[in-house]
């Protein structure tokens, strides 16, 4: 089973999270690093990095990050590719990319970054041509 | 394979919380599971895909199911769907 790690500026993943939790009924096991502006970008790297070890220890891991090119995302870019073995990141994460990546954790952690890729994009559709 | 037609009664219609159940629901069984809203047809399965539906209440579904254990799925989600997702009136 592929194990989720979400780096994200603070608050985003957790609502993020939150959102998916009620939306599938049941507590989710997804591991949250938040990063908040003032932090220390050498502590918030050494924090994922810690992070992705211990779930390494369990299982592959897929990092989903929030916005290209910001600090959470280069941070976990960069652990993550320190990681052994590397962990892919995606970034761009939103509630469609989570859920979908949360009905296919049976998938490798490669795959499933392709798969939540696509599926972040797919939902993102002008109201008007999404017919209710 | 095993064809039903149903109509979402439940107040807010085919919601994320109620299309998360529906994928759980489907995810149990080995069979192939597709929904159909007039011209689109889904993977029953995946989230995002019964979400696109984008279904309010009383639409019209058709659920198809194909595989060993076709009967048993559609059974419940046919029950599923009547229940109104388990939510109340």
């Amino acid at each position: 089973m592929t194990q989720l790690m979400l780096v994200c500026h603070q608050g985003v993943g957790e609502a993020l999270v939150a959102a998916a939790e009620v939306i599938v009924d049941h507590p989710l096991a997804v591991t949250v690093v938040p990063v908040r502006y003032i932090d220390d970008p050498d502590r918030s790297g050494r924090c994922v990095a810690r992070q992705l070890k211990r779930l390494g220890l369990t299982g592959p891991v897929l990092v989903l990050t929030d916005l290209p090119g910001a600090t959470p995302h280069n941070t976990a870019l960069q652990a993550a590719s320190n990681a052994d073995p590397p962990a892919p990141v995606v970034t761009g994460l939103n509630l469609p990319m989570l859920l979908r990546a949360l009905n296919h954790l049976d998938v490798a952690p490669l795959e499933l970054a392709d798969m939540v890729e696509q599926g972040a994009c797919r939902a993102i559709i002008s109201g008007s041509r999404h017919e209710a | 394979m095993k064809r039903s037609q149903v109509r979402l009664c439940n107040r807010l219609g085919l919601h994320a919380r109620a299309a998360s159940r529906l994928v759980q629901t489907a995810a149990r069984f080995d069979c192939q599971v597709w929904l159909t809203r007039d011209e689109r047809r889904v993977n029953a399965k995946s989230i995002m895909g019964v979400l696109m539906l984008a279904a309010p209440v009383g639409t019209e579904l058709t659920i198809e199911c194909d595989g060993n254990d076709e009967d048993q799925a559609l059974a419940m989600l046919e029950e599923l769907v009547t229940d109104r997702f388990g939510e109340p009136e």
